[in-house]
């Protein structure tokens, strides 16, 4: 009986993981954008007073973040966008390389590397209307 | 003298009668504009990029909005041909009815961005600079109207970005109805834009 209210709860607990993980790809890409700006202005602060753990943890969060963006784009087509999200990645994992080696300057200057990214796929794929952004296929 | 009376109002009633059967002249229909059609076609195929993805990644309605606007354009049994999609494809498509037009008009709109396609303008010998925008016409033996313009065509396509251009031709066969019934799209040495 315990065995088997043992395996219930167990079964339980990973379905509503596996929810959570689905719902967290397939949040909108408002949300995502959102999330990746404030990462991004709080990997800065990180990197400005040189805090390493804090920067490790921004980076890593940023490349989840860059991620669900590739996982945005896959389906719809755009090679492009697609390859701005995984170049972001790569950037940001040369981020969190520079800060782990204590590189701080190499960490800065990676840091406006991802910002490239972001601003090469908003040029494409981002336009400013009355009621805010709307994202171009 | 009251002969001539009774004569006179037989005359001017039986007048009046047969006019009154005759039958009413049919309103003069409205003469197809060729620029406007022109202007339409180009302004309505420029459109077909003007949708949006929503933030779950689903097109935005106005995808089927400018399909439809397009669509507008065509006879339900138009006949279009149209350059090749692909680069297996030799020649041109021929597109029967509008089911098959339509999906032609939905592919460009879910394929191509930024497209920019230009009806050419061209300057006279009286000293102008900015030239006209020249439709041909020619009245088509079985009604309806024959006309064709210059274009630029110039679109990126969505999955890369790369961007193409080149000359072209539109000729168009304009029903009584004023839709098309024939499309002929000619894109000729279309060109890779890329940055000096």
């Amino acid at each position: 009986m315990n065995r088997k209210f043992v395996l219930t709860v167990i079964a339980m607990v990973g379905i509503l993981a596996g929810a959570s993980v689905w719902a967290q790809q397939r949040r909108t890409h408002d949300l995502i954008m959102k999330d990746v700006q404030a990462t991004y202005a709080n990997l800065k602060k990180n990197l400005d007073a040189n805090n390493t753990a804090g920067a490790v943890d921004d980076v890593a969060k940023l490349q989840g973040l860059f991620k669900e963006t590739e996982a945005f784009w896959a389906p719809l087509n755009t090679q492009d966008a697609v390859n701005f999200a995984k170049s972001a990645q790569e950037d940001a994992g040369a981020v969190a390389a520079a800060v782990k080696a204590n590189d701080m300057k190499k960490a800065q200057e990676s840091y406006a590397t991802v910002r490239e990214n972001c601003a090469g796929c908003h040029f494409s794929h981002r336009e400013e209307g009355g009621k805010g952004f709307s994202i171009k296929p | 003298m009251r002969k001539f009376i009774v004569l006179s109002l037989v005359l001017l009633f039986g007048a009046a009668a047969a006019q009154a059967q005759a039958p009413a002249t049919a309103p003069a229909k409205p003469a197809l504009d060729p620029t406007k059609v022109s202007e339409e076609f180009v302004k309505r195929f420029n459109s077909l990029d003007d949708w949006y993805l929503t933030t779950d990644g689903k097109p935005s309605p106005e995808l089927k909005q400018v399909v439809d606007s397009m669509m507008e354009l065509f006879a339900p049994d138009a006949l279009a041909e149209v350059p090749p999609h692909d680069p297996d494809q030799i020649g041109p498509v021929m597109l029967r009815g509008g089911a098959n037009i339509r999906r032609w008009v939905e592919r460009l709109a879910t394929t191509r961005v930024r497209i920019l396609y230009l009806h050419k303008r061209q300057t006279g010998e009286r000293g102008e600079f900015e030239g006209e925008r020249l439709v041909y016409t020619a009245p088509l033996p079985w009604g309806g109207v024959g006309m064709t313009f210059q274009i630029i065509a110039t679109y990126s396509l969505r999955e890369d970005r790369r961007r193409f251009t080149g000359p072209g031709m539109v000729v168009l066969q304009m029903g009584d109805d004023g839709k098309i019934h024939r499309l002929r799209l000619f894109e000729a040495e279309m060109t890779q834009v890329v940055p000096l």
